[in-house]
C-alpha cells in the first residue's frame, strides 16, 4: 500500500469486520437428504478386488475404508489405521490400527482382517498394488497362499515389509484395491458379494436396479461417526446431455461436464456460477511403438512429434477447454518442474526430420497407421492428425478398433503409432515414467513402446528407491526429457476435470485424483445446506 | 387341413434346432477368431501377466473354442445359459434384467404403428386417387425412407433438447415420458409399412365381387370398406404387423443407442463389443428364437388363408 | 376400368429424378464442392462448429470442415454400396431362388434352412465380429456384411415367382416337351421373375445405403479420409445443442436418396405389375 499506509488499513480492517459481522458465523453442516449424482453406466463391479474402471471406484470408495486416506491436497492421513511409523531404512511400515471400526454386518476389524483382504486383492485383478510387498509375488503368481511381507503382530497392529524402498507406498495404501473386506461374508457370498459387498464405509449398499439406479444408505455405525447424508442415489445415465439436462432441471445434484459442453455451460447464466473445474492428474498423448517401422528411426518419431501443434488439439478435440502438456507428468504432480520437457511445433523441422528417415513423399514412402479405440474424442483426434500430417506430405491410415481389439493389438506389439490416455493411480512420477517407460516393463505391464534405454532404466532405478525430496524429483526429470526427446511419447494435453456442482452441496472435495462424475471424493464429509 | 398343419409344425420346429445351431456355431467361430480377450479387456490398461493369466484360467478361456463350444451346447439345452464373463452373473439375469424395455418399446412402437398406420391406410384407399391419398402415401414412403437413427436424433432435437417437454434419453425406471421418443421413431417407419399393405390390401380385396353387391346395396364406400374390406385385408395386414413385432423384439439396436435405451439390442452390440461371449450367444439365441418362430406363425397364417400356398406346400 | 393413374407415373418420376440428381452430385463432388472436405480449421481462425452463412453454405462440423462438401462426397460411398452390393445380392439371391423354387424337394428345404439361419443372423454381430476378426473396419467390411446377409429377400422373392410359374402351363408344356432343366430356367422362369427381382433390388438399395449408414454411425464402416453419411452423423450427435446442422444435413441427404430410391421402386413394381400393391 502507496498512501497512507495507516488510513488505508485501517479501512480495509474495518471493511472486513463488517461483512464478517454481516454474514454471521459459517453455517453448521446439517443432516439430512440424499446426494443426487450420476454415473453413465453401472459398475461391472463393487468388489475392491475385482475393480478397474472409475465407475466401480466411485461407489467402492464409499462403502469400503482403507488404512490411509489422501486429502484435498493429496497429503496422507488416518483412515483405518491411527498412525504408522517406517522404519530408518524405509522399507517396514507398522500401522496401528483403529480398535473402534465395525463392518456392515456388524463385527469388529482386526488386522487379521487387513492381511485377508490384501492376499485376496493380490489375486485379483490389481496386483500391482501390492507387487512391492516382499512375498507377493509368490502370490500373485500362485505359488504361495499367503504374503510372508504382511504380519498381523496383533489385533490392532499391521506390520509391511517392503522388497525395496519405495516413496509412493503410503499412496499404494490408500488405494481403493487396498480396502479391507471381511472374510466371513465374502466366502458365503462368493461371486455375489459383487453385487452384495460389505465393507467398513460410510454407506452401505441400499438397493441397485440396473440401468436405473444405484442408492447407498448411511451406515450408523461408521468409525467416524455417522455421515450427514442419509442417502447417495447413482443414476445409470449414459448420455452427457442427458445428465446435463438432469441438472438443469434440478433432478441432479452433481454432474460431471465434458469437453464438448464446457462452452455451453460456460455461456449459461444459470450454470456458470456452479462450474468448478481442476486439474486432474492425467496426460493425453499419442505413443510409438519402437520395433515397428518406421518408428524404429527416432527421426521419425520426432518428425510426427514436430508436426502437431497441441494447442491446436486442445482447440479442435477439447473444444478449447484443456491445457496443453508441458510434457509426460502433470503438473499437479508435487515436485514435477514447470518447465515444458516436449519437442516443439515446429512443421518445418518435421518434414526435415521426414526426408531424413526417408519418409518424403514419393513412390517408395512407407504406409503409416494410426490406431485407436472407439469414441468421440479419439474420433475427432485420429481425423485431426490426418489432417495435419497430410499438410506435410504424410498420409496417415486410420484403423479404429473397440477396446478389446485394440488393447490386443497394442499388447502384442502390432500397433505401431496410437493413442493413450494415462490416468494416475497415485501422484507420484513413478507411476508415470517407470510404468511406461521401464524395460522391465515391456508388454501389458505398461511399457507397449517396447522402449529400451538403459540410461533412463538406471534413473528410474535409483529414483523409485530414494527418499522423497529434490533428489528424487531431479532423477525423473532427467529420465521424462529423455523420453521426451526420444520421442517415444508426444504429450498433447493434460487431463481438466469439469463439473457443476450444486450450490447447496457443501464439501465436496476435488482433489487431482479425482475427475468428474466420479468424484471420488469421501462424500461422508459432504452435507445438504437445504 | 390339419394333417397339413401338424406337419407344417413339426417341420418348423424341427427345422428350428438347424437354424439355432447354425446361428450358435458361426457366432461362436467369430469370437474365437476375432481379436480380444475378455479377461485381458477387464483388467484396465495396465495389467500383470500373472493375474491375466489366472482369470483366463477361471474363465475357462484356455480351452479351446471348440471344446468350450460343446460345454456351452450341453448347458444350454439343460436350460444354462452360462454365466457373464464381464460380472459373473447368469446370462438369463442379464437378458431377463433387459426384457422389460425390449417389450415396452416393441409394444409401443407397434400400437402406434397399427394406431396410425391402419386408419391412415382406410383412409387413403376410401379416397383413392385424391390429394388426400397422394399426401398420406407419400407420408408413408417417407416414413420408409428416413434412417431410423437419424430420425430419433432429429425427434430428440427438436422435442428434448430444443423444446425440453421430453427426455433426452434413457429408461427413466419405466415411466411413459421416456417412452415417447423412441417408440414414435421406430413407430415411425412401421407405421408407413403398415398404412401401404392397409391400403393395398384392403384395394385388393375391394375389388372383388361381394363388395359389388354391397355398394349396388347403396351404401357409402367408407362403409363398404370399413365393414366388409377391412375384414378380409385384415389377414395381410395382421401379418406385416406381426413380422414388425418380431423384428422389434430382436431389438432396435440403432434407437437404443440413440436413446441410451437398455434393450436387446444395446445389450447385443455391448456385450460383442466386451467379448462377453455367453451374454452375445445367449442374445443371439433369444433372437433367432422369436425371429423363427415369428415367421413361423406367420407361415401358419398364410397357409390357413391363401390357397396357392396351400397347394405349394403339398407338392 | 379406369387407366393407370398418373399417380405411378408421378412416383417413378419423382423417384427418378431424386435419384438422378443425387448420383450427378456425388459424381460431380469434386466440381461442386466449394472447399476441400478434409480441410480442418486453420490454427489461427475459429472456424469449427459455424452455422450455415454465404461461405459455408451448410455450416462447418467439429474439426471445421465444410459439411457441404461433405454430405457431396458422402454421396458417393452411399451409392457405390447402395448399388454395388445389391447388384451382388441380386446374382446370388437370383440363383438360390431360382435353384429353391424351380427344383423344390430336398435342395429347396435346404436352401431355405440357410436363408432362415442368415435371416435370423444378427447384422451388427457379424460386423463387429468381422471387424475384430480382420482388425479392421472399412468399406471392404461393409461390402461383405451386407452382401452375406443380404440376399434372402430376393432368394424369397424369386423362389415365389419360380414356384408359381413352375405349374403354369407353358413350363409344363416346355417340359413335356423334353427341354432341359437349364432351358427352361433361362429362357421361361428367369425372365419372368425379373419384374419382381428387379422391384425387389430396387427397393434394397435404399436397404443398403440406411444399413451402411448404420455401420458406419456406429464406427464399423469406411474410415477417414473417405467419407460417409453415417459417420458424420455419428460425429454430429455430440454436438447436437450447439450445431444441429452437422447431423441433421447428412440425414437429410440419405433420407432424400433413400426416399427417391423407394419411389423408383414402387413406380416400378405399378408399371411392371399392376396388379399386384397399389392400383
Amino acid at each position: 500500500m502507496r498512501c497512507n499506509p495507516d488510513n488505508g488499513l485501517v479501512r480495509v480492517l474495518l471493511a472486513g469486520a463488517l461483512l464478517v459481522a454481516a454474514a454471521g458465523p459459517p453455517p453448521a453442516p446439517r443432516a439430512g437428504g440424499t446426494l443426487r449424482m450420476a454415473l453413465s453406466a453401472d459398475p461391472p463391479t463393487l468388489d475392491p478386488a475385482l475393480a478397474t474402471d472409475l465407475t466401480s471406484a466411485a461407489v467402492v470408495r464409499q462403502l469400503f475404508d482403507t488404512l490411509v486416506e489422501l486429502d484435498e491436497k493429496l497429503t496422507p492421513g488416518p483412515g483405518l489405521a491411527q498412525h504408522w511409523t517406517i522404519s530408518a531404512d524405509r522399507r517396514v511400515y507398522t500401522f496401528a490400527l483403529r480398535r473402534d471400526v465395525r463392518f456392515h454386518n456388524g463385527r469388529l476389524l482386526k488386522a487379521g482382517d487387513v492381511k485377508y483382504a490384501w492376499e485376496r486383492a493380490a489375486r485379483g485383478k490389481r496386483p500391482w498394488v501390492f507387487d512391492r510387498i516382499s512375498g507377493a509375488r509368490d502370490v500373485i503368481e500362485g505359488r504361495a497362499a499367503e504374503i510372508s511381507g504382511l504380519r498381523a503382530l496383533d489385533p490392532a497392529t499391521l506390520e509391511v515389509s517392503l522388497v525395496a524402498p519405495f516413496a509412493p507406498f503410503i499412496y499404494l495404501v490408500a488405494y481403493d484395491a487396498a480396502a479391507v473386506v471381511p472374510r466371513e461374508a465374502v466366502e458365503s457370498l462368493g461371486p455375489a458379494f459383487a453385487t452384495r459387498p460389505v465393507g467398513t464405509g460410510a454407506f452401505r449398499l441400499a438397493r441397485w436396479r440396473r440401468d436405473d439406479e444405484l442408492v447407498l444408505e448411511r451406515f450408523p455405525d461408521h468409525f467416524r461417526g455417522p455421515a450427514y447424508l442419509d442417502a447417495v442415489a447413482f443414476r445409470i445415465l449414459p448420455e452427457d446431455l442427458t445428465r446435463l439436462n438432469e441438472y438443469r432441471a434440478g433432478q441432479l445434484d452433481v454432474t460431471g461436464v465434458p469437453a464438448s459442453y464446457c462452452r455451453v455451460v460456460e455461456a449459461d447464466p444459470r450454470l456458470r456460477d456452479d462450474l468448478v473445474t481442476w486439474p486432474t492428474l492425467g496426460t493425453q498423448g499419442l505413443r510409438f511403438n519402437v520395433e515397428v517401422a518406421p518408428w524404429t528411426d527416432v527421426r521419425a518419431r520426432r518428425a510426427v512429434a514436430h508436426a502437431i501443434d497441441a494447442s491446436l488439439v486442445v482447440k479442435t478435440v477439447q473444444y478449447g477447454c484443456g491445457v496443453p502438456a508441458r510434457g509426460i507428468l502433470p503438473p499437479a504432480i508435487p515436485g514435477v518442474p514447470s518447465a515444458e520437457a516436449r519437442l516443439a511445433y515446429d512443421p518445418a523441422r518435421a518434414r526435415h526430420r521426414l526426408a531424413e528417415a526417408g519418409l518424403a513423399s514419393g513412390p517408395t514412402r512407407p504406409r503409416l497407421t494410426f490406431h485407436y479405440n472407439t469414441g468421440t474424442a479419439n474420433q475427432r483426434l485420429a481425423e485431426l492428425l490426418q489432417a495435419v500430417l497430410r499438410e506435410i506430405d504424410v498420409d496417415l491410415e486410420l484403423r479404429r478398433l473397440d477396446w478389446a481389439a485394440y488393447l490386443a493389438l497394442v499388447d502384442e506389439g502390432r500397433a505401431g503409432f496410437y493413442r493413450q490416455a494415462w490416468i494416475a493411480d497415485y501422484p507420484d512420477p513413478e507411476n508415470f515414467l517407470t510404468v511406461l517407460f521401464h524395460s522391465r516393463n515391456v508388454g501389458v505391464a505398461g511399457n507397449t513402446s517396447r522402449y529400451r534405454n538403459a540410461t533412463v532404466d538406471r534413473w528410474l532405478d535409483e529414483a523409485d528407491t530414494m527418499a522423497a525430496g529434490p533428489d528424487r524429483d531431479r532423477r525423473y526429470a532427467e529420465a521424462e526429457r529423455q523420453i521426451v526427446d526420444d520421442a517415444v511419447f508426444v504429450p498433447l494435453y493434460h487431463v481438466t476435470s469439469r463439473a457443476l456442482i450444486g450450490r447447496h452441496v457443501r464439501q465436496l472435495e476435488h482433489s487431482p485424483l479425482s475427475s468428474a462424475p466420479e468424484f471420488l471424493s469421501p462424500l461422508r464429509k459432504v452435507w445438504l445446506a437445504r | 387341413m390339419i394333417g397339413e398343419v401338424v406337419r407344417l409344425v413339426l417341420g418348423r420346429l424341427l427345422a428350428l434346432i438347424p437354424v439355432l445351431l447354425g446361428i450358435s456355431v458361426l457366432v461362436w467361430g467369430l469370437s474365437a477368431l476375432a481379436l480380444g480377450d475378455p479377461a485381458r479387456a477387464s483388467m484396465g490398461q495396465r495389467a500383470d501377466p500373472a493375474a491375466v493369466e489366472r482369470l483366463r484360467r477361471e474363465l475357462e478361456l484356455d480351452r479351446p473354442a471348440a471344446v468350450r463350444y460343446v460345454r456351452w451346447v450341453g448347458r444350454v439345452v439343460r436350460g444354462d445359459l452360462g454365466l457373464s464373463l464381464r460380472d459373473r452373473r447368469p446370462v438369463t439375469a442379464v437378458i431377463a434384467e433387459r426384457l422389460p424395455a425390449t417389450v415396452r418399446l416393441a409394444v409401443a412402437a407397434t400400437l402406434i404403428s397399427v394406431g396410425a398406420g391402419v386408419p391412415i391406410g382406410v383412409v387413403a384407399a376410401a379416397r383413392r386417387r385424391s390429394l388426400l391419398d397422394h399426401a398420406l402415401m407419400a407420408g408413408a414412403v417417407l416414413g420408409i425412407s428416413a434412417p431410423v437413427f437419424w430420425l430419433g436424433m432429429m425427434l430428440s432435437l427438436v422435442f428434448a433438447v430444443t423444446l425440453g417437454w421430453l427426455p433426452v434419453s434413457g429408461y427413466g425406471g419405466g415411466d411413459w415420458a421416456h417412452l415417447v421418443l423412441p417408440a414414435l421413431t421406430l413407430g415411425a417407419l412401421h407405421t408407413g409399412v403398415v398404412a401401404r399393405m392397409t391400403r393395398a390390401s384392403v384395394l385388393e380385396v375391394a375389388r372383388q365381387e361381394f363388395l359389388q353387391t354391397a355398394r349396388a346395396k347403396g351404401l357409402s364406400e367408407t362403409a363398404v370398406l370399413l365393414k366388409h374390406a377391412l375384414r378380409n385385408a385384415a389377414i395381410p395386414v395382421v401379418t406385416v404387423i406381426g413380422l414388425g413385432l418380431a423384428n422389434l423384439l430382436v431389438g432396435a439396436p440403432l434407437t437404443e443407442t440413440v436413446f441410451a435405451w437398455p434393450g436387446l439390442g444395446r445389450l447385443l452390440v455391448v456385450s460383442v463389443d466386451q467379448r462377453d461371449v455367453p451374454v452375445a450367444m445367449g442374445a443371439v439365441l433369444v433372437f433367432a428364437l422369436v425371429y423363427v418362430l415369428g415367421s413361423f406363425v406367420v407361415d401358419l397364417v398364410y397357409l390357413a388363408v391363401d390357397p396357392r400356398t396351400r397347394r405349394a406346400a403339398a407338392q | 376400368m379406369p387407366p393407370p393413374s398418373s399417380r405411378v407415373h408421378r412416383g417413378l418420376v419423382a423417384g427418378g429424378v431424386l435419384l438422378a440428381v443425387f448420383t450427378a452430385a456425388a459424381l460431380l463432388a469434386p466440381v461442386l464442392a466449394p472447399h476441400d472436405p478434409l480441410a480442418v480449421v486453420d490454427p489461427g481462425t475459429p472456424v469449427a462448429l459455424q452455422p450455415p452463412s454465404a461461405r459455408h453454405p451448410l455450416g462447418t462440423d467439429a474439426l471445421g470442415r465444410d459439411v457441404l462438401a461433405r454430405v457431396l462426397f458422402g454421396g458417393r460411398v452411399s451409392l457405390a454400396v447402395g448399388v454395388g452390393v445389391e447388384v451382388v445380392v441380386a446374382a446370388l439371391g437370383g440363383v438360390v431362388g431360382l435353384l429353391a423354387g424351380y427344383y423344390g424337394g430336398l435342395l429347396d428345404a435346404a436352401l431355405m434352412r440357410l436363408t432362415d439361419v442368415v435371416m435370423a443372423f444378427p447384422t451388427l454381430i457379424l460386423a463387429i465380429g468381422l471387424v475384430a476378426v480382420f482388425e479392421r473396419p472399412g468399406l471392404a467390411t461393409v461390402f461383405v456384411v451386407l452382401i452375406l446377409l443380404g440376399w434372402t429377400t430376393i432368394a424369397r422373392v424369386v423362389r415365389g415367382t419360380a414356384l408359381t410359374l413352375k405349374g403354369r402351363e407353358f413350363v409344363q408344356a416346355a417340359r413335356a416337351l423334353g427341354a432341359r432343366d437349364r432351358t427352361i430356367l433361362f429362357r421361361h422362369i428367369l425372365p419372368n421373375s425379373l419384374g419382381p427381382l428387379l422391384v425387389a433390388a430396387t427397393l434394397g438399395v435404399g436397404g443398403n445405403m440406411v444399413a451402411e449408414a448404420g455401420l458406419s454411425f456406429l464406427g464399423l464402416g469406411s474410415q477417414p479420409p473417405t467419407i460417409s453419411w453415417g459417420a458424420m452423423l455419428a460425429d454430429g450427435q455430440s454436438d447436437l445443442l450447439t450445431a444441429p446442422w452437422a447431423a441433421v444435413f447428412p440425414g437429410l441427404a440419405l433420407l432424400l436418396a433413400v426416399l427417391g430410391v423407394n419411389l423408383l421402386g414402387d413406380g416400378l413394381r405399378d408399371v411392371l405389375d399392376p396388379r399386384t400393391g397399389v392400383e
